[in-house]
């Protein structure tokens, strides 16, 4: 330790504390992060992969400095959105507050009473805590947070990518922004993230109202260990008898593979986390061992989910959750040996975070995926032919390795995240005056997109609906309706699990089904290997009324429940165009491979993204699926039936001049706003809060959200612009 | 009482008045030299001390909008009360100091009270060690003339406590401050006063600095304020006047069994007084009519509650006030009342003399009128902000001579008086209001 200037900096205790763990050096990011810490007038990002030392970059100087200071109250807050890692840090951070005196304590739901009975009596040192229960801290005991936070030094957040974008992102925004009212001074933040692209754009997510600088801390250390491997499996097109499916011979990899340690396989639907977990239980059933895999999503009830955690936390029993795409945000979960992926990730964002869950204990991270393609038959789908599942996963993984990462959505709304914000603050404070709570949450607080008149508009919605009623004097306090919300435990998470469409034809339910890009009533929808038209989509009950629909046969894989990013399809169709085939691919994925990216030359797609197939034409654009969207969106707008699958947009009963007249019409008129666009979706209810708010409001945010218009026409300007081009040459 | 006596004043008082009332708060001292109107309800609470002086038990529940002059009013009453010969304790609720809770909030409402616990002697708060004091001193006086030892006298007087919840304590916490006093054991006397204070908050530190087995806590709350009416009598006092105010802090709690559970404590409080089960003591509490009249969150919600404090329809459908009923509907000042308020406080400034009055009638006229112009008919609803315009008026025109009232009423600035329970959000630029601060669901 002895060239470290930085490491002299460190309060006694700590140093102690180093030198106990027999560490001969500190690492990169330790080293660098003790100074700009310690001097607590900035902000601080520490970008680092797993296992990098970042929990102890962010506390050596943060102990360091608030045992010197010796205030009284909470010094440092550390916020995790996992209960699991909280335990985890806990049992890490103990040895160092006790070396440092200090005491640390953590504080989630499943924490024993006596704990925080301790810490209400004695506000004191460091507090691990999830954004969750901090909510509840603040509308609950307000008092108490002024008086106990009253010396705060730090914020610490930890796995601070996951938050990037999300409700929970905006909610733990808004309280470390109350927090900072509350005790009228500005604290410094630390974020730990995983190392990113674009580390400024996290910056500028960790304050975004502004006020104290941010400094990078970026790890220069080599890329942590990840192993990949992409199998592919081939469903044939009609099955005989003794030949299995694809289905049976992924689960049997899956048994084989798997069985013994612990692991998370993601696959796309309910449905499909069902059978995956069905199958592999009945398998262990046959073998005479006892079963370790068990399905997770929304629909389970609470109890069977944390049982599940529960058991996962114990490292000694071996388990593997099988749990759906859309449930991100909903598991709670340490650590497990590896990742499986049953279908494409839906984002490299959602990949990189689970990866975050594999290899934890300084071990590789391990990703599997197992892929599914259709055997090709003469009906096959376009996306069938280009083997676009397979391509989507190896565009992924080779941006994963590139460390880039889907960049939180700018100019979102968030008007779910804030009626709980603001139910939240008028609890806080008993009553509000309506141009307090918009200075605070959206003037000077992460909703800035809301402005006076939509916020006036907002509030006489939940003045309407009860939440909120108003005195003589034009105080805001709780309106019977707002109490029973507030009072009820869920009131404290920012967002719920995503639910599945149920979907109906004829009266009879076919299954379920995630969705999350715009779905218009005549549109197309792939389910069960089948088209079907939307005939009706309630919003209320979830339930999307289809009947077949003619236009020849649907792709496998549709993309439902995802939401890609232009650069993710960027990166297909540059691995397309550069042939380059991954070694991590396993014979059958490199056949599968190999056939796709022939096909995408013999079409010619390498020139053209608009294709005639019978009466119908293919438009490839290539670009998110936000793009996309709001192309079909235009597409209909004037008439044409088309639907998208996947990232391709099918018109039927269309040629390819039809699709040019009208993407001039579209381009001649005015350009709509994303909120007219969504004034056609029939279902804009996403987040917790949406169904409180009138369907135009909805729309505002759910526009943004899903639809970029500016995108979309930048995309058709340039196609007719390529397509005069060639017709002059 | 009012102002046509023309009681003197002193200079401190004028300072005294002219601050209060420039910070938009009650004066302590000096009300009577500017109150007004009011009288009936003045009449009734007087009643009430009365009743209180005679063994009996008194509850008022005073209803008024914001800035309409309820604190005004419950200092004016607790005045009379001292002098009349009562103890007082008043106080605030806030989040924080409930009637009721099990986070130990409803006993950091009881040892604010305590804190202010106030005597003739001592009309501003603190007088508890006093009246512990003239309590031991009254034991000692009985014991010289009847030869008894004080410590039987101290039980003897103390006996009619010992019959109540909690009265066996405070008697031995009484009897160690006399221990203490006799011993010359400070130790032992702040421990009592802090026990009486409610300041212990561990059943431990209570036994070992005391020898009792109870403290002061949020579920004994209101049995102390029984405990303490019996014991001010013993030390010589006519009686116990309790006064909370901002009441409407309940209404705005945002649990619903948490508000419950306070308003239970009300409808005890009014229950003994109607019933008569409690002696020598009075309740004034205040609130806004939101606080008593909402169905869904005010104490109208308590189905208990509702029944006893709904106005008497008989004195409704005759239009007139019943004024021996438990609540107070505080009437709006008049135009008429507004102007002797205005007079009033002229009259504060040249500290009694007509001599030194700084405007003439007309500018009062002529003032009360540009209020009417610019917040309509709320400057009389609310005096508060009316009166401390005027002040802020009256504060400049005593600074510098050479300005003329005429110039300066068009000046000044009445605002509607913004209530709210968060700190104000600091923003660099005044934002152009948008229709938010006004705004109304």
């Amino acid at each position: 330790m002895g060239e470290s200037q930085a490491f002299d900096l460190l309060s006694t205790g700590t140093k102690r504390w180093v030198w106990t763990q027999n560490w001969t050096e500190l690492r990169d990011i330790q080293e660098r992060a003790i100074e700009p810490i310690m001097k607590a007038d900035r902000d601080v990002v520490i970008g680092a992969s797993t296992a990098a030392g970042k929990t102890e970059a962010a506390f050596l100087p943060a102990c360091s400095r608030v045992a010197d200071a010796r205030l009284n109250g909470i010094g440092i807050l550390y916020i995790s959105p996992l209960k699991a890692l909280i335990n985890d840090q806990y049992r890490r951070m103990r040895s160092l507050a006790e070396l440092v005196d200090i005491s640390i304590t953590p504080w989630h739901g499943d924490v024993l009473q006596s704990m925080k009975e301790k810490l209400r009596k004695k506000p004191d040192g460091i507090l691990l805590i999830t954004p969750e229960s901090l909510e509840s801290l603040l509308l609950n005991r307000a008092s108490w947070c002024a008086e106990a936070f009253g010396s705060l030094n730090y914020v610490i957040i930890d796995e601070f990518h996951a938050f990037l974008g999300t409700e929970r992102g905006c909610q733990l925004q808004s309280l470390v922004h109350r927090l900072e009212f509350l005790t009228e001074e500005k604290i410094p933040r630390i974020a730990l993230s995983a190392t990113l692209g674009d580390m400024k754009g996290v910056a500028g997510y960790l304050r975004p109202e502004g006020g104290m600088p941010c400094e990078i801390i970026e790890s220069t250390a080599s890329p942590y260990d990840l192993k990949v491997q992409l199998r592919g499996y081939v469903n044939p097109a009609s099955p005989k008898e003794s030949q299995p499916v694809a289905f049976e011979l992924v689960t049997a990899d899956l048994y084989s593979i798997l069985r013994g340690t612990s692991h998370l396989v993601f696959a796309n639907s309910r449905h499909a986390t069902e059978s995956i977990a069905l199958d592999l239980s009945e398998r262990c059933g046959a073998d005479y061992v006892p079963n370790e895999f068990y399905p997770h999503h929304g629909n389970l009830s609470k109890e069977i989910r944390e049982s599940l955690e529960a058991r996962l936390q114990q490292e000694n029993k071996p388990t593997t959750a099988v749990c759906t795409v859309t449930l991100e945000l909903g598991i709670d979960i340490g650590s497990v040996d590896s990742i499986a992926q049953v279908t494409a990730p839906p984002a490299v964002s959602s990949l990189r975070q689970r990866l975050g869950r594999s290899g934890r204990r300084g071990q590789a991270a391990v990703l599997r995926m197992f892929i599914t393609e259709e055997e090709l038959s003469k009906t096959s789908h376009l996306l069938d032919r280009l083997r676009i599942e397979t391509i989507q996963c190896v565009a992924m993984v080779s941006l994963l390795l590139n460390k880039w990462y889907e960049p939180p959505p700018s100019k979102q709304y968030h008007l779910s995240t804030l009626v709980q914000q603001t139910l939240s603050v008028i609890g806080q404070y008993g009553g509000v005056r309506a141009d307090q709570l918009w200075s605070l949450l959206c003037k000077t607080g992460p909703f800035s997109m809301v402005d006076q008149e939509l916020y006036s508009a907002f509030l006489k919605e939940l003045g309407k609906q009860d939440l909120l009623t108003q005195t003589h004097d034009g105080q805001l306090v709780l309106g019977s309706r707002g109490e029973r919300y507030v009072e009820h435990y869920q009131f404290y998470a920012a967002f719920s699990v995503p639910e599945e469409y149920r979907l109906e034809a004829g009266g009879r339910v076919l299954g379920s089904l995630p969705i999350t890009k715009p779905l218009q009533v005549g549109e197309h929808l792939v389910f069960a290997g089948r088209r079907w038209q939307v005939q009706h989509v309630d919003p209320e009950k979830k339930l999307i009324t289809l009947q077949q629909a003619a236009g020849g046969r649907p792709p496998r894989f549709s993309g439902e429940g995802q939401l890609l990013h232009d650069i993710v399809r960027q990166e297909m169709l540059r691995v397309y165009k550069q042939r380059e085939a991954p070694v991590y691919m396993d014979e059958t994925a490199r056949g599968l491979f190999e056939e796709g990216i022939e096909y995408f030359h013999e079409l010619g797609l390498d020139r053209t993204s608009i294709l005639e197939v019978g009466n119908r034409v293919d438009i490839l654009p290539w670009m998110g699926d936000r793009v996309t969207s709001t192309i079909t969106a235009l597409l209909r707008s004037e008439g044409l039936g088309a639907s998208c699958f996947g990232g391709v947009i099918d018109i039927m009963n269309a040629s390819a001049s039809d699709f040019e007249q009208a993407a001039r019409a579209i381009l001649s008129s005015a350009k709509p706003t994303a909120a007219e666009l969504a004034g056609d979706i029939p279902d804009t209810i996403v987040e917790k809060h949406d169904h409180l708010l009138p369907k135009p409001m909805r729309d505002l945010g759910y526009g943004a959200k899903y639809f970029d218009v500016d995108g979309a026409w930048q995309w058709l300007s340039s196609v007719l612009n390529e397509n005069r081009l060639k017709e002059t040459s | 009482m009012l102002s046509d006596s023309a009681p003197s004043l002193r200079p401190r008082e004028r300072d005294a008045i002219i601050q209060s009332l420039r910070a938009g708060v009650t004066p302590r001292t000096g009300l009577q030299h500017i109150q007004v109107g009011r009288v009936r309800e003045v009449e009734a609470l007087l009643k009430d001390i009365e009743t209180v002086c005679d063994g009996g038990s008194a509850f008022r529940l005073v209803i008024g909008e914001f800035g309409s002059g309820k604190s005004f009013f419950l200092q004016l009453v607790r005045n009379i009360a001292l002098e009349k010969g009562l103890v007082t304790v008043h106080g605030d609720l806030s989040p924080d100091r409930r009637l009721h809770s099990t986070g130990g909030l409803a006993r950091n409402l009881y040892a604010e009270l305590m804190r202010n616990l106030s005597t003739r002697t001592k009309p501003d708060g603190g007088a508890l060690t006093s009246l512990i004091e003239r309590f031991v001193t009254a034991a000692r006086k009985q014991a010289d003339s009847s030869g008894k030892p004080v410590d039987r006298v101290i039980a003897e007087r103390l006996n009619r406590l010992t019959e109540l919840v909690g009265g066996y304590d405070f008697a031995k916490v009484i009897e160690a401050y006399w221990r203490g006093y006799e011993h010359d054991s400070e130790q032992l006397k702040s421990d009592a006063v802090r026990w009486l204070r409610g300041e212990f908050t561990t059943k431990t530190d209570a036994r070992n600095a005391l020898g009792v087995r109870t403290i002061v806590d949020d579920s004994s709350v209101y049995d102390h304020f029984k405990l303490l009416s019996l014991f001010v009598r013993q030390a010589g006092y006519a009686g116990l006047f309790v006064i909370l105010d901002e009441m409407v802090i309940l209404y705005k709690l945002p649990s619903q069994k948490a508000r419950v559970s306070n308003y239970e404590q009300i409808l005890r409080m009014l229950n003994d007084c109607l019933q008569g089960s409690a002696e020598y003591i009075g309740f004034l509490l205040s609130g806004t009519p939101e606080f008593l009249l909402d169905s869904r969150k005010g104490l109208f919600s308590y189905e208990a509650l509702q029944s006893r404090l709904a106005e008497n329809a008989f004195a409704q459908a005759a239009g007139v006030v019943d004024f021996s009923g438990p609540t107070l509907h505080l009437a709006n000042l008049t135009p008429e009342e507004l102007l002797i308020l205005l007079k009033n406080l002229r009259r504060v400034f040249a500290t009694g003399d007509p001599e030194k009055y700084l405007v003439p009638d007309e500018a009062l006229t002529s003032f009360l009128a540009h209020c009417s112009n610019r917040i309509g008919d709320a400057y009389f609803r609310t005096p508060r902000n009316t009166v401390k315009a005027f002040v802020d008026l009256l504060s400049v025109l005593d600074q510098s001579s050479q300005l003329r009232w005429q110039d300066l009423i068009e000046q000044v600035d009445v605002q509607l008086e913004q209530s709210t329970d968060m700190p104000a959000v600091d923003s660099e630029e005044p934002e152009q209001d948008d229709g938010l601060a006004s705004f109304r669901l």
